[in-house]
């Protein structure tokens, strides 16, 4: 991309674009002027901003997800009875 | 020389596995394939799997960590079956899916409101996970397999492309969607009430 093509995205980029990079940027290092243009558009846009948000919160919330066992589900009677059979029957 | 701690070789008596173990490598798969049955029976396949590979157990990891990475192949396996079926019959969705999220010019169609601070307290958080759980229930098989390896398992991208046999810009776009739809969700499901706000619908881009 040349440089008036980049001063043009940064400058235009909408929230549809600006949502995918505040995605992308935890998937892969953005270039600089996608950086710029998240920011700038960042900066005028409150429903993206609401939206990089979300994405911190879901992140922070997957982290201690996974590190928390969740107690409320169990194997089932039946399950657990079959697959103590199906161990016995292989032992 | 001081003595060493003895350390167990052998694994326990597998008659034990299912009550030592069972609910746990069961919450562990039910939370990434998001279905009882196929969880069941992948736990089942990990007990039996390690029972036939009893030998190959050092001891030098707990057992518990030794039967969760068999069952963590073993549903990367399963993600793998399911992608592979899936792909055959149903074309990947191309950009169209965003036309529907986004109006004329890339704006919101449904714009992101509500959302506040980052500190969930205990029991904002086991709401969210409440909320969070449902919406992942609800999402379509091709996006339910990149939350579960991305955002359960923090696998790296390459691994996923590898796993689903997908390009890594078809990826970002996969995650892409993933997260706007668990986002709409969640506002609904999560915030509920709180989305409403008179001072929260007017602000704009």
């Amino acid at each position: 991309m040349n440089l008036l093509k980049k001063i043009q995205f940064v400058l235009n980029v909408n929230c549809r674009q600006a949502s995918q990079l505040l995605s992308d940027k935890s998937e892969r290092p953005l270039a600089g002027y996608e950086r710029a243009a998240l920011r700038f558009h960042l900066f005028v846009c409150g429903p993206c901003r609401k939206y990089a948000l979300f994405l911190l919160i879901l992140r922070d919330v997957m982290m201690r997800i996974s590190a928390e066992p969740n107690d409320a589900v169990h194997l089932s009677h039946e399950s657990r009875s079959r697959i103590k059979a199906t161990l016995e029957a292989h032992s | 020389m001081p003595e060493q701690p003895a350390t167990n070789l052998t694994t326990s008596d597998p008659a034990t596995w299912v009550d030592a173990h069972g609910d746990i490598l069961f919450r562990y798969a039910v939370k990434r394939v998001r279905d009882r049955e196929t969880a069941e029976e992948l736990v089942q396949e990990t007990l039996l799997a390690a029972l036939q590979n009893r030998d190959s157990f050092s001891g030098k990891s707990a057992e518990q960590t030794w039967f969760i990475s068999i069952l963590r192949n073993k549903i990367v396996d399963h993600i793998r079956k399911r992608a592979r079926e899936r792909d055959r019959f149903e074309p990947t969705p191309d950009e169209t899916y965003f036309d529907a999220k986004f109006a004329k010019k890339g704006k919101w169609s449904d714009a992101p409101v509500g959302w506040s601070g980052s500190n969930l307290s205990p029991d904002e958080l086991r709401e969210f996970r409440a909320a969070l759980d449902l919406c992942a229930d609800k999402l379509p098989p091709a996006l339910a397999h990149v939350f579960s390896l991305r955002e359960l398992d923090q696998m790296d991208s390459d691994s996923i492309c590898k796993v689903l046999s997908i390009t890594p810009t078809n990826l970002w776009t996969r995650l892409h969607r993933m997260r706007i739809t668990l986002r709409e969700c969640l506002e609904v499901h999560w915030l509920g009430d709180a989305k409403t706000t008179p001072a929260a619908a007017k602000e704009g881009c």
